[in-house]
């Protein structure tokens, strides 16, 4: 990896340009701004601010309780089988099993609950093909839910996210959908007393609200520094299975 | 099926979204650093313009002006008590209260999550953010941390050639001290020490419970409505009343 410099032309004039080559982007692409015409160039500056808004109302619905109607209005239809919702202990394969988990089993709504996953510090892509895009954010999030054996408890939930997201019907949809929780932790509890053998004190509780999923394995995990995967998203030229936010984009995946 | 656009159109509503995000930016910028002499400069200029907070609204652009004219009192009050107070400090002997201003306050505001709709006729936006902020400063309590967590919500209007706040709208869902569970009692309470630093908030002038920030009994609630696609201001919801 290093950073590359040149001096490129845009409108008439040079203008500087750093650019960082990493293996991904050598690897699944070579394109520059200028391959795109005008109309395809305005188009996917646009279609960013979309896939933005997407990843922000599927928060949104989250935090208003409308888990349904985030599956039914921001998630895939034509790929549905092959949807898949991951968390450190896995992954939900297939919008019905998602579903199972996500609404089905969603222990929120009650007095006293409450649950945020915001959508921050994004880096979206629109692939060459402008068939799909990804995305990966940090979420400094919150739940408060039944749990720890009290009637509420609240913990801060600090997730590190990865989206892949298809254009179906002149919409953005969510494909695959990733969230590895770094720390949960009750707001005073000082991370720094964590020892590395520990779980931190509500994993065992979001453990128990994820359930059995569908694909088991260690997908996340940051007992040591932070996790490989999500990988930084990149410019690339069209989806691959192996830079995608589903199972078989993890190095943990053993297919 | 969302609509095609001409490349220019393209451009133009991305940079419309550009500038909604820096006008509200610049107001959330603003109130961290108690710059409230400059936040009407975002506001519209016209008279119906509408400020919300969780307990009300301040309705009409006198009453909105009155709050930021109120919340810059209030943030040279307190620069004034924290030079009384601790007028020995080397950091305070012989400084002015111009050079002072802002002491005893700092609001660090992260806004983000955000839901932005520009009208398909470009004269108006809405938008929807989340926002995390640290508020701290002296309080009746002694100096304090408070987590103040929620949503801002605006609708914008084009004025001159100018993106420009019409209805602001700010719901805290969490508003509790740093450093300690929101689901029980907080720990910190007024301490006589710093009984003079009791500085109220400005007062909407049409009271309403517009939302309710976290407590164990609050029944759930949803965030504010989300934008959505409309042709033209006067055909969707607003944030102000």
């Amino acid at each position: 990896m290093e950073w590359k410099f040149e001096t490129r032309m845009a409108n008439g004039k040079p203008y500087d340009r750093y650019e960082y080559d990493s293996a991904i982007r050598m690897k699944y692409s070579t394109s520059k701004p200028e391959d795109f015409d005008l109309e395809t160039r305005a188009w996917r500056a646009y279609q960013v601010e979309e896939v933005k808004k997407v990843l922000s109302k599927r928060a949104y619905l989250e935090h208003a309780n409308r888990r349904a109607e985030a599956l039914d209005t921001l998630w895939t239809k034509e790929r549905a089988d092959s949807a898949t919702y991951g968390r450190n202990w896995g992954y939900y394969v297939g919008l019905d099993n998602i579903r199972k988990y996500y609404v089905d089993g969603n222990p929120f709504g009650g007095a006293g609950t409450d649950v945020c996953h915001p959508f921050t510090t994004y880096k979206i892509i629109i692939a060459d093909d402008n068939k799909t895009a990804q995305a990966t954010w940090y979420s400094i999030g919150y739940e408060i839910n039944p749990a720890l054996g009290k009637d509420v408890d609240c913990y801060w939930d600090n997730q590190r996210c990865g989206a892949d997201l298809v254009y179906e019907d002149g919409q953005w949809k969510i494909w695959h959908y990733f969230a590895g929780t770094d720390f949960a932790v009750r707001p005073g509890f000082p991370y720094a007393s964590l020892r590395t053998e520990e779980t931190t004190p509500c994993d065992k509780q979001l453990e128990k609200e994820f359930g059995t999923p569908d694909v088991a394995f260690k997908a996340y995990d940051s007992f040591y520094n932070y996790y490989f995967y999500p990988e930084i998203t990149m410019e690339h030229a069209t989806f691959a299975d192996a830079i995608s936010n589903g199972p078989e984009g993890n190095p943990n995946y053993k297919g | 099926m969302s609509k095609h656009y001409t490349a220019e159109q393209y451009a133009d509503r991305c940079m419309i979204i550009r500038e909604v995000q820096n006008v509200v930016g610049k107001v959330a910028h603003c109130d961290m650093l108690a710059d409230y002499d400059l936040s009407p400069n975002f506001w519209s200029k016209a008279e119906d313009i509408c400020l919300g907070v969780n307990d009300g609204y301040f309705k009409g652009r006198e009453a909105v002006l009155g709050y930021y004219a109120q919340k810059l009192e209030n943030a040279k009050k307190l620069t004034r008590l924290v030079m009384e107070k601790w007028a020995d400090h080397k950091d305070v002997k012989g400084k002015t209260e111009a050079e002072m201003f802002g002491a005893g306050y700092v609001k660090g505001t992260d806004m983000h999550t955000p839901i932005i709709e520009v009208a398909e006729d470009m004269k108006s936006a809405k938008a929807l953010w989340q926002f995390q902020a640290a508020d701290t400063r002296v309080t009746t309590k002694g100096p304090l941390s408070v987590w103040k967590i929620g949503y801002m919500a605006a609708d914008l209007v084009e004025e001159d050639g100018e993106w420009k706040i019409k209805n602001l709208l700010y719901a805290l869902d969490i508003d509790h001290p740093c450093a300690e569970p929101w689901t029980e009692a907080s720990k910190y309470q007024d301490d006589p020490e710093f009984a003079a630093f009791a500085i109220p908030e400005p007062v909407p002038n049409v009271k309403a419970e517009v939302y309710k920030s976290y407590s164990v009994d609050r029944p759930y609630q949803e965030p504010p409505r989300m934008p959505e696609p409309y042709a033209t201001l006067a055909e969707t919801f607003s944030y102000g009343i």
